[in-house]
């Protein structure tokens, strides 16, 4: 009897039988518990967050702690402090720079008012007590033009407790020595790392970096300029209690996703223009740029999805300044931003190695080691022991015209074709191409380097960083192997140097963090989902291992792929789609190596590759 | 709305009580899988109480926690390849032959959806699930009616496929 049709009705009727379900009775509790973390942050940093979302505060406001309020401390107003002693136990230079008292950074801003940045030791408080309330704040036009909280936090010379409780009430004051309002805006993040509640905390400990006359006060009211260049404006905290802080980008971008990596960003940031060092990461959706940027709302960035922020230590006329540098994401593209607009800036074209990323140790069980290591290593033990190396990725874009011949028909899958002549994996930083009259031209790398050949099989997606400047090299991973056993299928000339080629399995850390091992689907006609090819592939093998990662291709791909598996498995290369299921296994012993299987999609056969047989799983071979 | 906005925790607190079974229901839709469904309702939550400041018409809440959840599928369904222990509920292994004929429409469904893509199961579970509307998807997705059109024909396309494999199976 032929089967009633699954009209949308019967569709619906089917999900909402299937699905329509209460959820466990531990699920809504798990999800008040996770969100209790935040609920019991400091509350010196409740405010921060306030400000960023441009809010009205909650909560109430005690008479008594408006005495806290009043602005800055004028030096007028200032007792002289009994000392000037720094308030960290800590070394007396941070990012090259001296560290200065509270009392300095202010001397400093009343007889020398610039914007060359300062590293600032003190206290910060208060900490804890009852929460801030403040009004919305309306008209500014300046994101450094003081506003509610500002004015109730302080960067004090000596570590005094400016509010106490006594039962259900609290007194405030104003700093009796010398103090700033510490104005925190995106992309610095100010975590001081103190758990805080109602009873008040003595002051926390921190060294910062920050500056006055802040372009940014160019953009304040003509009356209000002079307040707004006498702003102390943070830009990194870089310890609190002693600590070191890293701080975490501070990401303000709704729901959007990005494309870029924050530590391509800083990779991208530090070597654009004047050059420098990253001091803090943000990013913002583009049509609210002029809340950091008020300069900045121009068309380029106001349509981008997303503008990362970036605060650089660079010298600027022989002092230390800071730079803001936006990069609209997925671009590549960088600009100064200024107090009257933005320039356009190009990445530099230097040989130099920029400050390395911090590579992981292990991936996947497997040793990370440098392209010199691995070469070392093709040139000890030529086997296809699969290694994790690290080192600078860069590939030419599309559409450059590649300085090596077209790819000739029914070559090999591991024998070298274009572009991989002028694909790098580096130790060092090193940029390959440069735009002449001509056109680009690219050069090879002076150091340790790798051709490694990445096909259209593995998972390998890294952020496309290519702009009129050439490639930014990406920091990255890869998992591959010397000696691929479709070598010796290839010419004979030239199996030797398809014994010797790299080939790559998976890109398995970029940028900072590590990839997934997503499926790679290169054709739609796929029906099965992954999982249930990698459910097949488990079933079939009876194999418990780990990491599997999977691809599927048209059933045509697979000659090019593996010649072996169409001349001995022809019906894989009829089949609509193929999947290739790739597993880290251990030989001999314990040799790490990526075997590869062939399944149909929707059938049940599974061939595996070994040597120059490709046969279904379980023959004898 | 606006006390959750403004930061107000407990506020927050009434707003997930009140949509956690929706939440988790689309998340089980999408991944397929109790504890990924656990794990994706969770962190759609507290991704949504980390964002919602930035969250403008408040009018819009639901479609844009509707995006959070779908991408936060997403992510634990990508995350999967890298688990050591993966959990199969025996619901979506797929049905003896013999059971074919006897499987209600709901285990056929479920199974079938096991075959799709992510961004598959996510637009078929709002539309057939949720109800939503084109238009609303649009808002959901946060992409143009036409292309919810073309993307719920494309999944419903590879749905119908994965049904008839399933039955001949």
């Amino acid at each position: 009897m032929r089967e009633p049709r699954w009209d949308d009705d019967r569709l619906s009727e089917a999900f909402r039988a299937r699905f329509l379900v209460s959820a466990p009775d531990d699920v809504a509790p798990a999800i008040l518990k996770a969100l209790d973390a935040p609920r019991r942050r400091p509350l010196v940093l409740a405010p921060r967050r306030w400000i960023g979302a441009a809010a009205v505060v909650a909560a109430l406001v005690l008479g008594s702690l408006q005495l806290l309020a009043g602005g800055e401390r004028a030096p007028d107003t200032t007792p002289a402090p009994s000392h000037t002693a720094l308030a960290t136990d800590g070394p007396d230079v941070a990012f090259g720079l001296p560290v200065l008292s509270v009392e300095e950074a202010v001397r400093r801003r009343d007889t020398a008012l610039d914007d060359t940045v300062l590293a600032v030791s003190g206290y910060v408080g208060p900490v804890g007590g009852p929460p801030v309330s403040c009004q919305p704040s309306a008209g500014l036009t300046s994101p450094v033009q003081p506003r509610c909280p500002d004015q109730f936090e302080w960067l004090m010379q000596d570590p005094e407790q400016l509010v106490t409780r006594s039962g259900d009430s609290w007194t405030g004051r104003q700093p009796s020595g010398p103090a700033l309002n510490p104005i925190v805006r995106s992309p610095t993040a100010w975590a001081l790392g103190r758990e805080a509640g109602l009873d008040p905390l003595p002051p926390a400990r921190v060294l910062v970096l920050g500056h006055f006359d802040d372009h940014r006060a160019m953009a304040c009211p003509a009356a209000e300029r002079g307040t707004c260049r006498r702003q102390f404006v943070v830009d990194r905290l870089v310890s609190s209690e002693g600590a070191a802080v890293t701080p975490e980008p501070v990401l303000d971008i709704e729901d959007r996703q990005v494309v870029t990596d924050e530590a391509v960003i800083r990779v991208l940031a530090e070597s654009a223009g004047r050059g420098g060092r990253a001091l803090a990461v943000g990013a913002i959706v583009g049509t609210r740029i002029g809340e950091v940027e008020p300069a900045a709302q121009t068309e380029s960035l106001s349509r981008a999805h997303v503008v990362w922020i970036v605060k650089r230590l660079e010298t600027w006329s022989g002092r230390p300044t800071t730079a803001t540098i936006l990069i609209p994401d997925g671009t590549g593209e960088a600009f100064l931003a200024g107090a009257d607009g933005i320039t356009a800036l190009r990445p530099a074209i230097s040989p130099e190695p920029i400050a390395s990323p911090a590579f992981p140790a292990e991936i996947l069980g497997l040793p990370v080691i440098s392209v010199a290591e691995a070469i070392g290593r093709r040139e000890t033990i030529l086997d296809d022991t699969e290694i994790a190396v690290r080192g600078y990725f860069t590939a030419p874009n599309v559409g450059v015209e590649l300085p090596c011949p077209a790819t000739p028909a029914d070559i090999s899958a591991v024998q070298s074709r274009c572009p991989d002549p002028v694909t790098w994996m580096t130790d060092e930083l090193e940029r390959l191409w440069t735009r002449t009259d001509a056109g680009w031209e690219s050069r090879p790398p002076s150091g340790p380097a790798l051709n490694p050949l990445v096909r259209f099989d593995v998972p390998f997606e890294v952020p496309n960083l290519w702009n009129d400047t050439g490639p930014n090299p990406m920091p990255a991973v890869v998992l591959g192997h010397f000696g691929d056993r479709r070598a010796a299928a290839c010419p004979e000339p030239s199996v030797e140097g398809c014994r010797r080629a790299f080939v790559v399995d998976a890109l398995v850390w970029a940028a900072g963090r590590s990839t997934p091992l997503a499926p790679v689907v290169r054709t739609a006609e796929a029906t099965e989902s992954d999982d249930a090819v990698e459910r097949r592939f488990r079933k079939v093998t009876g194999l418990v291992v780990e990491p599997i990662w999977l691809t599927v291709v048209k059933g045509s791909n697979v000659r090019e792929i593996e010649p072996w598996a169409a001349e001995q498995a022809p019906e894989l290369t009829r089949a609509g789609a193929v999947w290739l299921v790739r597993v880290l296994v251990r030989l001999d012993g314990d040799r790490p190596v990526v075997r590869t299987g062939y399944t149909i999609d929707g059938g049940g056969t599974l061939w595996i590759g070994v040597d120059a047989v490709v046969a279904p799983w379980g023959r004898r071979l | 709305m606006d006390r959750a906005r403004l930061g107000d925790l407990d506020a927050f607190e009434s707003i997930v009580r009140s949509r956690t079974d929706a939440v988790y229901r689309l998340s089980l839709a999408i991944t397929g899988d109790e504890a990924d469904a656990r794990d994706a309702a969770q962190e759609s939550f507290v991704a949504a109480w980390r964002e919602l400041p930035g969250l403008r018409d408040a009018d819009r809440f639901d479609a844009w926690l509707q995006r959070i959840v779908v991408n936060r599928c997403r992510m634990v369904i990508r995350a999967r390849s890298r688990r050591r222990v993966r959990e199969i509920p025996a619901s979506l292994l797929p049905a003896p032959r013999a059971d074919v004929a006897a499987a209600s429409d709901a285990d056929r469904l479920g199974a079938a959806l096991s075959r799709l893509a992510p961004d598959h199961r996510a637009i078929l579970a709002l539309h057939h699930l949720e109800g939503r509307t084109i238009d609303e998807l649009s808002a959901s997705l946060g992409i143009p009616a036409g292309t919810v059109k073309s993307r719920l024909f494309t999944a419903r396309r590879a749905l119908d496929r994965a049904l008839g494999t399933e039955a001949e199976e």
